[in-house]
């Protein structure tokens, strides 16, 4: 288990500004048929998602949150979300997990915690949670299959995935 | 989120920043959040 906090003071900006959580060996650049540079990456959603929050605004102001997960070592994982209180809905905008602990589960711990922020609102039961997942990231439908999410309908280049709690 | 070592490499993906902003970021409308709930909310029986 990791410990959980709200990203809300300068030291949480720095560790989210050199958060790592894809390999930055399997990034580059090629230039396509027009001459232009562009970037190429093997897992783009992992590039992406580093970026973002890379570059986060601490503190979030709710409905928006930023959580942080740290173990021993330092941040090990983080979740954006926001919340529409009176829509019982929650959007997961990001859910990333350091490099250094891929594969050890966080993303679930993660993406537990929605349930958790909708609680500070007395929102329990009869609520709903969105997530967009990447068509190829393998790693993320499965934490979500296993977050009791499913996947609901293509989205542009992204899949919508969904989880409605009675 | 991660890959694990058995998932296998995907074919080399251009990054494409705009598409994420908007399709994989970007808050969905009230209409579209609604929309949503409603088909979770149809599908696992509660309507």
């Amino acid at each position: 288990m990791l410990d959980w906090c709200n990203a809300t003071t300068p030291a949480h900006r720095a560790h989210l500004s050199v958060f790592r959580c894809t390999d930055p060996e399997s990034s580059r650049l090629i230039e396509d048929e027009y001459g232009e540079e562009r970037e190429e990456h093997d897992y783009p959603w992992e590039f992406l998602v580093q970026d973002r929050i890379n570059h986060l605004h601490v503190p979030a102001h709710p409905p928006n949150f930023v959580l942080m997960g740290y173990d021993s070592i330092g941040l090990a994982a983080v979740i954006e979300l926001t919340v529409k209180e009176f829509e019982r809905y929650c959007f997961i905008r990001a859910v990333a997990v350091a490099h250094r602990v891929s594969g050890q589960g966080f993303a679930g711990e993660a993406i537990a915690l929605a349930d958790h922020v909708l609680e500070k609102y007395h929102v329990t039961r009869d609520f709903t949670v969105e997530a967009r997942i990447d068509p190829l990231n393998d790693a993320a439908k499965r934490a979500f299959t296993k977050a009791g999410f499913e996947y609901v309908e293509d989205f542009f280049e992204y899949e919508r995935w969904g989880r409605v709690v009675p | 989120m991660k890959r694990t070592q058995q998932q296998e490499q995907p074919e080399r993906r251009i990054v494409d920043r705009q598409s994420y902003a908007l399709h994989a970021v970007a808050l969905p409308s009230r209409e579209e959040r609604a929309r949503i709930r409603a088909i979770l909310r149809a599908r696992a029986g509660l309507v």
